[in-house]
């Protein structure tokens, strides 16, 4: 369990003692951390992993071999190991493409990802298939929260078990995760997705990263995405929500089963950087962003690096 | 009790105070790639081994056999082919009139069937869908209408039909070797996804009629592979030229 800084700073005061903890109080914030203290945050994630339990099948075809929910539990026991700080989340579509969800509904998809420890994911389209009843009478198998901040549930009988958004608190760091889910109508059938109202995407995320970044003072913000990448036609994306936010950092997409080697970076609407990341399908991938954070403002001209890592990717 | 509150008030006023700010100095990305050499944690194949069991003693049960690797492709498909004739002979067999089918989107069509044994699971993994057959009766224009929205998209999975044209317009469509005719209603036997507007196809939207079948799209195809194989044939699908555009 991660400790939140109010109960670390309570224990620490306690075993100073009161009159320390007198001092304490007085004492200025650069003198109780380290001032070259660098974090590390690493975040993880998947996306359309559409009941791929086991590796797809060895029978010729395009991914045949690949994936697979076991190899995936011991990379990220591997990651969990090597770094303090991981959060491990997920971009919707869980459901739906392998006989498991037609057995069980997506019983299996969330037992397996609450075993491997999923922090939050948001919802796909696929995550309708069984109708909202369908996906409600799965959610006690999640031990992990479902984010949307887009799809008004409160004449569903989904009201009230979503969340638009969470913050994790990782060492000294807050992160806020929330989510945002694409258009229902003429993509999931009406009886499925019942009485659920879309709310425009882009106008929901700046509501709620303003929330996360200057109400709750969010270190980082991340966007779970079901929108998709891009499109050709004019309709809404991960590439229009980037360029019309101003504090998320990172949009951790799906939907259009994009293969991408490295996150993309864009301007957002402050003219600051935001990455976009989506991972294929599947499960054939793992996403990995290791944040370094260090105290402090943030330099205005300062420019984040991306690099990728050959090292750390498994051949096969 | 009243030092205690005090203490609390002041580690309170602390906190906020030495709340340290934090930067974003760098970031690095990984990408995994999760294949036949990665380990495995056995702890998850044990979740779902019990799941695992009963779904393969269904799943693994060989039904035909493709002669070759069948993909999706546009215009068409062998794949897309082999995906509405099978539908539209199933229904035919059971005696349903229809005029033409479409019964799926391209996008409907989730995954491949891999060349040798087809298993019940390829199929699955084929048409994952619960959706059910019904027949939509259309006017005349409104198959023009559809055949535009085909062409539109650089062509979709269809029997019975043939169309020719340009992305904007389909100029020549004949339904059963003959000519569309615009003043008469044409029969279209399709999935209950599509017709309830699913991927938005607005000529379903205007149907005159729905007759729903009580038919699985997915057994529709299970029942064409399975007589097949009875009358001793193998899956060979072949492109016609039902979709051309220029």
């Amino acid at each position: 369990m991660e400790e939140s800084v109010f109960n670390s700073r309570r224990r620490f005061l306690k075993n100073l003692g009161g009159l320390a903890a007198i001092a304490a109080i007085s004492a200025r914030p650069t003198d109780l951390y380290a001032k070259d203290e660098i974090i590390k945050l690493t975040i993880l994630h998947t996306n359309d992993v559409h009941s791929r339990v086991e590796p797809f099948p060895m029978d010729g075809s395009r991914n045949q071999g690949m994936g697979g929910t076991a190899r995936r539990s011991a990379l990220i026991r591997k990651i969990r190991q090597e770094e303090e700080h991981v959060l491990l989340l997920d971009a919707g579509d869980i459901f739906q493409g392998t006989p498991y969800f037609n057995f069980y509904g997506g019983e299996v998809e969330l037992k397996l990802m609450s075993e491997m420890g999923y922090d939050a994911s948001t919802l796909g389209n696929h995550d309708f298939d069984n109708g909202v009843e369908g996906f409600v009478k799965q959610l006690p198998h999640a031990n992990f929260p479902f984010l949307c901040a887009n799809y008004d549930f409160s004449d569903t009988p989904l009201n009230g078990r979503t969340r638009p958004y969470q913050v994790f608190r990782k060492g000294n760091l807050k992160i806020g995760v929330y989510g945002v889910g694409i258009e229902l109508e003429g993509l999931v059938e009406k009886r499925n997705y019942g009485n659920t109202i879309y709310l425009d995407p882009v106008k929901k995320a700046n509501e709620i990263e303003a929330i996360l970044k200057n109400d709750l003072k969010c270190d980082l913000v991340i966007c779970l995405s079901h929108l998709g990448y891009k499109y050709k036609e004019d309709k809404v994306s991960d590439q229009v929500l980037a360029r019309n936010t101003k504090c998320t950092d990172l949009i951790i997409g799906g939907h259009t089963h994009t293969f991408m080697d490295r996150p993309e970076v864009l301007r957002n609407a402050a003219g600051e950087e935001v990455q976009i990341f989506q991972v294929g399908f599947a499960g054939i991938n793992l996403g990995r962003v290791d944040y370094y954070f260090e105290r402090g403002k943030k330099r205005k001209n300062a420019v984040g690096m991306s690099m990728k890592i050959d090292g750390n990717i498994v051949r096969i | 009790m009243i030092r205690k509150n005090l203490l609390w008030i002041s580690m309170l006023v602390t906190l906020s105070a030495c709340s340290p700010h934090y930067y974003q100095s760098r970031h690095t990305e990984t990408l995994n790639r999760i294949g036949p050499g990665s380990p495995v944690d056995s702890s998850l194949i044990n979740v779902y081994q019990p799941y695992k069991l009963k779904v393969d003693s269904q799943m693994n049960r060989v039904i035909g056999y493709s002669e070759e690797d069948l993909q999706k492709a546009l215009p068409e498909s062998k794949l897309g082919n082999f995906f509405s004739d099978a539908i539209a002979e199933t229904v035919k067999r059971r005696g349903i009139a229809f005029d033409f089918a479409m019964p799926t989107t391209n996008g409907g069509i989730r995954t491949g069937i891999p060349k040798g044994d087809i298993k019940v699971s390829n199929i699955f993994e084929l048409m994952p869908f619960e959706n059910e057959l019904v027949v939509l009766t259309l006017k005349g224009s409104d198959v023009q209408s559809l055949a535009d929205f085909i062409v539109g998209k650089n062509g979709q999975p269809v029997s019975g039909i043939r169309i020719s044209g340009t992305k904007e317009k389909a100029e020549t469509i004949s339904i059963g070797g003959e000519k569309l005719d615009l003043n008469r209603t044409y029969r279209v036997l399709t999935s209950d996804y599509l017709a309830g507007g699913g991927d938005g196809i607005e000529a379903f939207k205007r149907a005159l009629q729905q007759d729903k079948l009580g038919i699985k799209v997915r057994d529709a195809i299970m029942e064409y592979i399975q007589t097949e194989t009875q009358q001793g044939r193998t899956l060979k699908p072949e492109t016609d030229g039902r979709i051309r555009i220029q």
